[in-house]
């Protein structure tokens, strides 16, 4: 069942069109990753979704609820993490749980401690006097002590360690096993590649391709060296192979579904050097955003 | 809502305290320094003021005697100071200011409607101004019955008739006698000042409220709020200070705050009191206290409508 739908929604700022008919469906009990370059409309979508923003048009569901005339009702089965967690600076963490949790139906302050005890979270601290990384894992404990179906991210992961970012990305997957819809926004393409069952990516505002990550798992990316052309590609083969890249005595191919018969092509020519690795996530941004692969050669 | 308005009793307590200490503090001084000096000496010292007679909101005889002179503490500038550093800074802070800390966000992300947050602030803001109007009464209540004024006590005379001369009856210089303020001041007659103080808060919370939805940088209210008010005020001098700029009263909200005035309608004039326009004697019509009141709460509450209406339509922008 989709659980979130956005048909044609838009958003400008005076003549700036920070999303642009967006058309998106996120399935119940999954994890969506949206993934996107600074400014490419992930927290503007978000934001719409929890009703902070009206449409320029088109509209948005979440649970069959319009997220901006029924978004109180929305934010009742939504739990939100935003992009840039500001809390009270006074209060001291277990003031700031009690106060999130007493706002919500659901919220929970067993679970809340309980999960700021699992994150190492000194709650007697106040929020003024916490560092980044431990502000974060305290937003991120808010958004957690809750029994909602859906759960917001935008970068959950920003600002914190290797270890408490796996820590986060577990609590997501055990939500997700509970039952959960998950949407979360990243700039980390591993880290997205790891938790998601589908991946949206946006580009200057517009939704570019969703992709089924169970599907893009079977790809493999062959890069290698070559100083003769490569013999043609057979018929048979012509639906999975792809040449991604040749640049000078460098190739890069992508290969869907079965490796075997590729290999046994490619015996034929005088590739050396090569290296099979998953084609993933990477290959699918680097095709959407070129300019920024270029960049970082 | 519970949770609401404990987050925002929290956030406003400090400045709370230091408005309520500041306010009870002052007026417990301020009418302590009113019995330092006579009726007698006063009214010597007034007429040398006649000329300014005109910026006075009641005429200068009332303010001879005790109750008139303890009226004006309520309209004093620390007074005003004090209800108006509350009132604009919790009214700035209802949405500009958690725009600007980016906390608006965070709550908002919570199923709670935005009119909730909105009036929750309202409820702790208008509870706070009233409070801090009731401090200054009490502290007007404490001076008056902690303190004792001094009256001077003729001896026994006779007068003439149909002549100046009086012919005293004793040899005695006149007495010095020591009695309780409580005596010459009823403290009950200071409700309307007290009322119109709130008034008056209740109103310029309403605008900086107003301001503050509109807005999403909490300097930038507090600055249109603070100007607003200095506005307000130099239009009113402008009015009294010249006859025929006296229209320009229609358009500032200090002429409905009139603690002094109304304090001496109920003593002078209880009859008018509980109505909207007072008639004067010569033929003048003033605001009495049921139109001072309903102006300014009835303004007060269009900001807040406004306000409300703004913050519920407007997008929410993201923390800077």
């Amino acid at each position: 069942m989709t659980f979130v739908e956005t048909n044609q929604l838009s958003k400008s700022f005076g003549s700036f069109s920070a999303l642009s008919e967006c058309n998106l469906e996120i399935v119940e009990g999954k994890i969506f990753g949206l993934l996107g370059p600074n400014g490419a409309g992930k927290s503007t979508l978000i934001r719409l979704l929890m009703g902070f923003l009206t449409p320029t048009s088109g509209r948005a569901t979440i649970n069959k609820l319009d997220c901006y005339y029924q978004s109180l009702a929305v934010r009742q089965v939504t739990s939100y993490l935003p992009g840039d967690a500001r809390l009270d600076r006074q209060y001291r963490g277990r003031q700031i749980l009690r106060l999130f949790t007493a706002l919500r139906p659901d919220g929970c302050m067993q679970k809340a401690l309980e999960l700021a005890e699992f994150l190492e979270l000194d709650i007697r601290c106040k929020v003024g006097s916490m560092s980044t990384g431990m502000r974060q894992k305290l937003a991120i404990t808010i958004a957690l002590a809750n029994d909602a179906p859906l759960i917001i991210m935008d970068e959950p992961t920003a600002n914190l360690d290797p270890t408490v970012r796996q820590q986060i990305l577990g609590l997501l997957k055990r939500k997700r096993d509970e039952g959960k819809t998950i949407l979360f926004s990243s700039h980390i393409l591993d880290e997205v590649e790891t938790i998601s069952d589908t991946v949206g990516f946006l580009k200057h505002g517009k939704l570019i391709t969703t992709v089924d990550l169970t599907n893009l798992r079977n790809n493999h990316r062959l890069t290698g060296s070559i100083r003769q052309p490569l013999p043609a590609i057979p018929e048979s083969l012509a639906d999975q192979i792809k040449l991604i890249q040749e640049s000078g005595n460098q190739i890069t191919l992508e290969v869907k579904g079965d490796i075997l018969q590729s290999l046994e092509w490619l015996k034929q020519s005088d590739l050396s050097d090569l290296v099979i690795e998953p084609a993933r996530l990477r290959s699918l941004y680097e095709e959407i955003h070129p300019e920024r692969t270029e960049l970082k050669k | 809502m519970k949770a609401l308005l404990h987050r925002y009793i929290l956030q406003g307590r400090t400045v709370f305290l230091a408005c309520a200490i500041a306010m009870f503090g002052f007026m417990a001084l301020r009418v302590w320094s009113i019995t330092l000096l006579g009726s007698d000496e006063f009214r010597e010292i007034i007429k040398y003021f006649k000329d300014f007679e005109k910026f006075s909101p009641v005429p200068f005889s009332s303010l001879i005697t005790y109750t008139g002179r303890v009226a004006r503490t309520f309209n004093e500038p620390i007074v005003l100071f004090v209800i108006l550093t509350w009132t604009i800074s919790r009214g700035s802070d209802s949405v500009a200011g958690q725009l600007s800390r980016g906390t608006m966000e965070m709550l908002l992300g919570n199923p709670v409607s935005r009119a909730k947050v909105y009036w929750s602030q309202i409820l702790v803001t208008t509870i706070g101004t009233l409070l801090l109007s009731t401090l200054a009464w009490l502290g007007m209540v404490f001076s008056v019955y902690n303190n004792t004024v001094e009256e001077i006590v003729k001896p026994p005379s006779i007068s003439i008739p149909y002549t100046p001369l009086e012919i005293p009856l004793s040899t005695a210089g006149p007495a010095i006698i020591e009695k309780p303020m409580s005596d010459y001041v009823d403290i009950w007659n200071f409700i309307p000042a007290l009322t119109v103080i709130f008034a008056m808060g209740f109103f310029v919370a309403g605008f900086a409220t107003m301001v503050s939805s509109l807005d999403r940088y909490r300097w930038r209210a507090v600055g249109i709020a603070v100007g607003f008010v200095i506005i307000q005020q130099s239009i009113r001098i402008l009015a009294i200070s010249k006859p025929e700029y006296n229209y320009l009263l229609n358009f500032t909200f200090f002429n409905p705050f009139d603690p002094e005035g109304l304090v001496n309608v109920l003593t002078e004039d209880p009859e008018q009191f509980w109505q909207f326009w007072q008639y004067r004697p010569e033929g003048s019509i003033r605001l009495s206290n049921l139109g001072c009141h309903c102006l300014l709460i009835g303004f007060g509450l269009l900001c807040y409508f406004i306000g409300n209406v703004v913050f519920c339509k407007r997008d929410l922008p993201a923390p800077i």
